[in-house]
């Protein structure tokens, strides 16, 4: 088991995820999106984010850790978990905002069916591309002292960013259809297109399969 | 195809005759792919390379009535070439098969042989005087009836297309074969044969590459250069292939060469990614490593004229570095705090560095011998500049280059621009390579000249001989290269 978890040092910010997913599928209390509740929407958001989206992050996470000394391996994961939850957060507020003005003016299950389309156009297109080869990116990270937690800091927002690009339209999708069994779905889709040699449209036809169900 | 084909050495075709039929068809075949069919035949030359990589904007043989393939295609089979991955050398022995198919098929309906095979160049061949050199009829200007000879590329060096034995001892080197491993598994942070364990990568430069990929394949592309020195241009080169006929037939020489060297068994490797290709009736090919792992076996099996082990020797620190790879966990022990600029000149920093507290602290107290990794990380930038050599702990105000026993390795730059570059088809990370030091390291100990908290790097551009300064060389100062961060780490 230690020797598990010396090689897998991000195993904590994966509980986190697992916490966080337990905690939306024990909650009976419906998301909030309305701007009048914004500290409640966007805690929602954030629970969702760290569910659905820390996952993703193990992979440059553990290379964070890996290209840090031993010492400071988990400040390091830390740092690179701030600067991703701070990226996620920033487009979190704008979209509850947009949402809560959308929702004047749509109905959230019109809006919810709408973000699937929009999910699916989005992941067969060439911005999404990008920011799936840009999720690759490496950085150089000071070895220690403040710009050594600056730098991940950095790493951890220039990710998030990328994935916010990547993932925007699937998480807002996800937070309108008050379906934990379409969370899990469109989790499974960032998972099985995350690397896509050759097109995504699996994953759009997924999207747009779950727009007919909903 | 029936039976078991043999790729023959180009030299000892060239010994017999310069255009020895082999290499003629070759030349008549390229021909034809390159003239007489269209970007959008995948059988062409042009789409041939483009499967490698293709950019639109920098494809030196662009015409204007060029007519791409569709879209879905281009995407399905264009920009596929796998480097700094596990990958790099099943996916590559898949192209080459593909294209072996292609141009046998085009020869015999020229007329030519039934039977044509893939030449390959071994320039690291220490019982040839001139394994070095470019196969003249990869130089001359003509073909025996006096056309044009299209295997001459005008770009390229001036001393490899002038017939100089140009590579050096850092191009040829077979030190990839005494590597235990194929491949590396935790962010490319140690070396191996093949590659780091990736997904699908034709983007990730960020992981390193194994020390095949790194030389003689990136040293010999670089040093080649023109169209050689970029991974959209490379294939165009028709020594592309029979250089990466070597470099694949160094896959079948090191799994023979050792009992304990073995290809990986997981899932991940064997069968978990599908690659497409082309054959030669346009017809779609998928392959998965595992039908490919051995040449003998594979749909149109081929050997090579000779596998036989070009190092001939028990390499006796095999068990120690094998250790390293599958029982430890790395640490760093240091890094550089800011980016190192090369611009054409000897250049050194210094970084500072611990000792291990982690893991490798146990197995040094335990007795366990360690092995140290230097990590060159995120090179970046423009052009197709020179190599480097990268020495350890040069002592102040001597010449790094009278210290051959304190080089680490060298650097070659072949991808540096395309891999520089955010795109659709690459992250932007630039190259990132690992040299392994311990050997070093115990030497300077055992000359006291070890410092525990402190280690000097030197870079040092590698000078070809007496050529001229090519342009691009002497762009060098207006277009640094910037290495991002070097670090060790010790396993």
């Amino acid at each position: 088991m230690r020797a598990w978890l010396r090689r897998h040092p991000e195993w904590w910010m994966i509980a986190m995820s697992a916490a966080a997913w337990a905690m939306l599928l024990a909650s009976r209390v419906p998301p909030h999106h309305a701007a009048a509740d914004v500290r409640m929407a966007l805690s929602d958001w954030l629970l969702m984010t760290a569910a659905m989206m820390l996952p993703l992050a193990v992979t440059p996470v553990r290379g964070t850790a890996a290209r840090s000394l031993w010492s400071r391996r988990h400040w390091a994961i830390a740092a690179f978990v701030i600067g991703y939850g701070l990226a996620w957060c920033t487009a979190g507020a704008f979209f509850i905002v947009a949402v809560g003005a959308a929702a004047r003016l749509i109905e959230l299950h019109v809006l919810s069916i709408v973000m699937l389309l929009v999910a699916a156009a989005w992941h067969v297109g060439p911005a999404r591309r990008r920011a799936v080869l840009a999720c690759d990116r490496s950085m150089p990270l000071a070895p220690s002292g403040w710009r050594a937690n600056w730098d991940c800091v950095s790493f951890g927002m220039f990710f998030g960013r990328q994935c916010v690009i990547r993932c925007w339209a699937a998480m807002l999708a996800a937070s309108l259809i008050h379906s934990a069994a379409g969370m899990i779905l469109i989790s499974l889709i960032g998972f099985v297109e995350e690397r896509p040699p050759s097109g995504a449209t699996t994953g759009a036809f997924a999207f747009v399969a779950l727009a007919t169900v909903v | 195809m029936a039976g078991k084909r043999t790729r023959p050495d180009v030299w000892t075709l060239t010994k017999q005759d310069v255009w020895h039929p082999t290499i003629l068809w070759y030349a008549k075949a390229v021909h034809e792919m390159l003239q007489n069919r269209k970007l959008k035949d995948p059988t062409s030359w042009r789409y041939q390379s483009a499967i490698h990589e293709y950019v639109a904007g920098n494809d030196p043989l662009s015409k204007p009535d060029d007519e791409l393939p569709s879209q879905s295609n281009q995407k399905r089979f264009w920009n596929q070439c796998q480097h700094f991955s596990w990958f790099f050398l099943p996916w590559h022995r898949a192209y080459l098969a593909m294209f072996e198919e292609i141009v046998a098929k085009t020869i015999k309906e020229m007329g030519g042989p039934a039977d044509w095979s893939l030449p390959y160049w071994n320039y690291s061949n220490a019982g040839n005087a001139d394994a070095r050199r470019l196969p003249p009829a990869f130089r001359e200007a003509n073909m025996p009836d006096g056309t044009a000879n299209p295997l001459r590329v005008k770009g390229r060096s001036s001393a490899a297309n002038q017939g100089k034995a140009f590579l050096l001892d850092d191009d040829v080197t077979l030190d990839c074969l005494l590597e235990p491993a194929f491949n590396s598994n935790l962010f490319g942070v140690q070396t191996s044969f093949a590659g780091p364990r990736t997904k699908f990568n034709h983007d990730d430069s960020s992981l390193g590459m194994g020390t095949v990929d790194q030389a003689p394949h990136g040293q010999v592309h670089g040093a080649i250069g023109g169209w050689m020195g970029g991974f959209n241009t490379a294939a165009l080169d028709p020594i592309f292939w029979l250089h990466h006929a070597n470099i694949d037939r160094l896959w079948s020489v090191w799994l023979s060469r050792d009992a304990s060297h073995a290809n990986p068994t997981t899932a991940d490797f064997l069968t978990d990614i599908v690659f497409e290709f082309n054959g030669a009736s346009g017809n779609v090919v998928k392959f998965t490593c595992k039908q490919v792992l051995d040449s003998r076996a594979m749909p149109s099996p081929y050997q090579y004229q000779d596998e036989s082990d070009p190092l001939d020797t028990v390499f006796e620190g095999l068990e120690e570095r094998r250790a390293a790879m599958t029982d430890r966990i790395p640490e760093m022990v240091g890094a550089t705090e800011t980016p190192v600029v090369l611009t054409g000149k000897p250049v050194s920093t210094t970084m500072a560095i611990t000792q291990p507290t982690g893991p490798v602290l146990e197995s040094l107290e335990a007795g366990a011998p360690t092995e140290r990794y230097l990590n060159i990380e995120n090179i970046t930038g423009e052009g197709e500049p020179k190599s480097y050599r990268v020495y350890v702990n040069v002592p102040a105000g001597d010449d790094a280059e009278s210290h051959p026993e304190l080089l680490a390795g060298t650097l070659p730059m072949f991808g540096l621009q395309e891999s520089s570059r955010a795109s659709e088809r690459h992250a932007g990370n630039g190259l990132h390579y690992v040299l392994r030091v311990g050997d070093i390291v115990k030497r300077l100990q055992a000359r006291n000249d070890w410092d525990d908290a402190a280690v000097r790097l030197t870079f040092v551009p590698v000078r070809r001989g007496e050529e001229a300064p090519s342009p691009l060389e002497s762009n060098e100062a207006a277009s640094p290269i910037r290495v991002g961060r070097i670090s060790l780490h010790v396993a």
